[in-house]
């Protein structure tokens, strides 16, 4: 998004990606039935026979993890992870700028904008600490979700405080610059028909259009030269071994949170704070499933829609925080039967039997997955690995991932709330973790933010308000490990709206030469 | 609720891109079929016998029906046979093994009634061994054409616009009752 916004405002960009472009319904496209292609996937050395841009392509053995099984998800191509996001657009909210060196109304402009470029679809909720956006028309509940919704209407009846709505997600509905959803469910593995919103299929096509944009693809950026303060420019070495020398105004690092701050660590840059690698954050979870009688028998229907889940049960703790953890959590909610897999496979037995309750209770399901923020600590941070490198030299990063009374805490709040759910839907419980220990917590490999924090005071942050480095007036970040604070809500629009505003403020600062 | 012209083109055109044998499956809901003739597939990584136990095995665990067809109609073992082929030589040698001692049970219903009764928390190498079974060959089952419509699956199918649940009995109540 940087690259696209500083393109339009006529600076030259050259944008340095590891991977290569990959080509939607080519490289990847989910439209298939695991035994047409059984044998040619698993011969070619996929480790399944359903496509997934993810699991096909994601890097493997590229960190160190330190404690409770972190993990990272990283794709090398043009564009990303955004290949395989399932397209959860929330606005950050008011509350949730609190410790941030910029409040909401400052991003609510760029929200706006990303919004449309991003044609996010979603309802108008009127909720105070998710605020709506420029939403294309909404995609509505399916009967699971309703059920759900169901038993949060009944817990709030009883004063609790919650809200269950659907879910908002970049991908358009209505007549729009990329194709319109068909609904297939894919989302996740990669949409075939480049509908969902990626940053290789709309700001980078965007930004070549301007004339302004040189690509360099599969060429890894292995050192960034500096000079009495500032960045002169980077190394690189392509796919063929060929080393190659950039000069450069500005450096707009946007490598997610893990990689931006591995790159700093390594050249000893931005970092008088100490700060770089620290404040890492991330969602964690745990599944809660019930199913519902109501349910039983209920017409046969197509639940694809746009992935998994519909659903999001939401607005817990921001008005009054629970005491036993620090932040909060959202549940993002499923149902239905889905291609390629079934959501409940542990029911007992053999035969006919099983054959008829696995179908049942698939059809009757709805399932609640938590996304609760980790409370930042000294115990979870980014360094380098001293021992480890890759193919380049380069040290890999070793992530460090403890968790704390706090999140376990935040954890069984949420198991409660959601069996309380069930139950008050007049559901039963299927599946619940129980009683909560580190062990079952699940990290959000994708959800990495916090390593180059915003803030005001150079001594405890690595960006001013404007995401440049306090130390190297040229230097930028462009993704979410600019984030102050972390919120229950998923990062990647609130990262491109903020990506958008710092396009502008470099812009900005070019042409009165401040850069 | 219309899909206009050029969005429907759309579609197809970024669609035939793929090969045809996905555009017929995905926009046309022809069934996919596997890439052999499961009925005459031979086995790569199960002897002869070893598939015969499995495909057994299969049956008993996901059997046909009034409800439709079981795993031997699917191709179960023909798609757990061609798992195992690519896979790791240790679990090959697990499931050969595993195959091997189910086998020398006279009555397989009987097994597998025996292993059933503690998957909950299996403790023999034999209990083991069935869950893993049982949750790589239910995987396989509604993997494939006969399970999706064993499961009365409806998907797959380009939608114009997504209904969600259309069910007035299944909407939230205004006073909250559940």
């Amino acid at each position: 998004m940087v690259t696209w916004r500083l393109a339009e405002a006529g600076l030259k960009v050259a944008l340095v990606e590891s991977g290569r472009r990959m080509v939607p319904g080519i490289d990847y496209g989910a439209h298939v039935n695991a035994y047409s292609n059984l044998d040619s996937r698993l011969r070619a050395g996929y480790g399944s026979p359903i496509p997934s841009v993810f699991s096909d392509h994601s890097e493997r053995n590229h960190f160190t993890g330190v404690g409770d099984r972190p993990d990272h998800g990283y794709l090398r191509a043009l564009g990303g992870r955004s290949l395989c996001w399932a397209g959860h657009s929330l606005r950050f909210g008011p509350g949730d700028y609190r410790n941030w060196p910029i409040g909401y109304e400052e991003v609510a402009p760029y929200y706006s904008k990303a919004e449309r470029v991003m044609g996010v679809h979603g309802f108008k909720d009127g909720l105070w600490n998710m605020p709506d956006g420029e939403f294309q028309q909404g995609v509505p509940l399916r009967c699971g979700e309703q059920m759900l919704k169901r038993g949060t209407q009944a817990l709030k009846a009883r004063g609790r405080t919650m809200e269950f709505v659907a879910q908002r997600k970049a991908i358009p509905t209505e007549r729009f610059s990329r194709a319109k959803c068909h609904y297939c469910g894919h989302c996740m593995a990669g949409c075939e028909i480049d509908s969902k919103y990626t940053s290789a299929n709309t700001p980078i096509p965007l930004a070549m259009k301007t004339g302004n944009l040189t690509l360099f693809l599969e060429s890894m950026m292995t050192r960034i030269n500096s000079k009495e303060g500032r960045v002169t420019g980077i190394a690189t070495v392509d796919a063929k071994g060929v080393e190659q020398e950039l000069k450069c105004r500005v450096l707009v690092l946007s490598c997610s949170a893990i990689e931006t701050a591995r790159h700093l660590l390594i050249n000893g840059l931005a970092n008088s704070s100490g700060m770089v690698g620290r404040n890492l954050a991330s969602h964690f979870g745990l599944t809660v499933a019930g199913v519902f009688p109501q349910l039983h028998g209920r017409d046969a229907s197509n639940d694809d829609g746009t992935d998994y889940y519909h659903g999001l049960l939401t607005s817990l703790y921001w008005d009054k925080p629970n005491p036993k953890f620090e932040g909060t959590y959202q549940v993002q909610c499923g149902s239905g039967l889905h291609p390629n897999r079934l959501f409940i496979r542990a029911v007992p037995g053999y035969g006919s039997s099983l054959k008829r309750d696995l179908l049942e209770m698939n059809a009757t399901h709805a399932s609640m997955n938590m996304q609760g923020s980790l409370a930042v600590s000294s115990k979870k941070f980014v360094d380098l690995d001293p021992l480890r490198k890759d193919k380049y030299g380069l040290s890999l990063p070793r992530i460090h991932l403890h968790y704390e009374d706090s999140d376990v805490a935040m954890a069984d709040d949420m198991i409660e709330t959601c069996e309380e759910i069930v139950k008050a839907a007049g559901g039963r419980v299927v599946l619940t973790p129980g009683k909560v220990d580190p062990s079952k917590l699940q990290i959000d490999y994708n959800h990495w933010v916090g390593t180059t924090r915003m803030g005001n005071d150079p001594r405890t942050s690595v960006l001013n308000a404007d995401c440049q480095s306090h130390d190297i007036p040229n230097l930028f970040v462009g993704d979410a490990s600019v984030f102050a604070a972390y919120p229950e809500k998923n990062p990647t629009l609130t990262n491109i709206a903020l990506a958008w505003r710092t396009g502008e403020k470099i812009a900005e600062k070019a042409r009165r030469k401040e850069i | 609720m219309d899909m206009d012209r050029r969005e429907l083109l759309r579609i197809i055109a970024v669609t035939l891109t793929t090969s045809s044998g996905l555009a017929r499956e995905h926009h046309q809901g022809s069934p996919a079929v596997a890439e052999v003739n499961i009925a005459s597939y031979q086995p790569r990584a199960l002897s002869p016998a070893q598939y015969k136990t499995l495909d057994a095995l299969s049956e008993i665990l996901i059997p046909a029906g009034e409800d439709g067809p079981g795993a031997h109609d699917a191709g179960v073992a023909y798609y757990l046979d061609t798992v195992l082929y690519y896979g790791d030589q240790s679990n090959r040698e697990l499931w050969r093994n595993n195959l091997e001692a189910v086998a020398s049970g006279a009555d397989l219903v009987a097994v597998i009634d025996r292993l059933a009764r503690n998957e909950k928390s299996p403790q023999t190498a034999e209990e083991k061994f069935f869950v893993t079974f049982k949750n790589a060959a239910i995987d396989a089952f509604y993997l494939s054409q006969a399970g999706r419509e064993s499961a009365n699956y409806r998907g797959d199918t380009a939608l114009i616009s997504f209904p969600g649940c259309t069910h007035p009995e299944h909407q939230s109540p205004p006073d909250g009752s559940a």
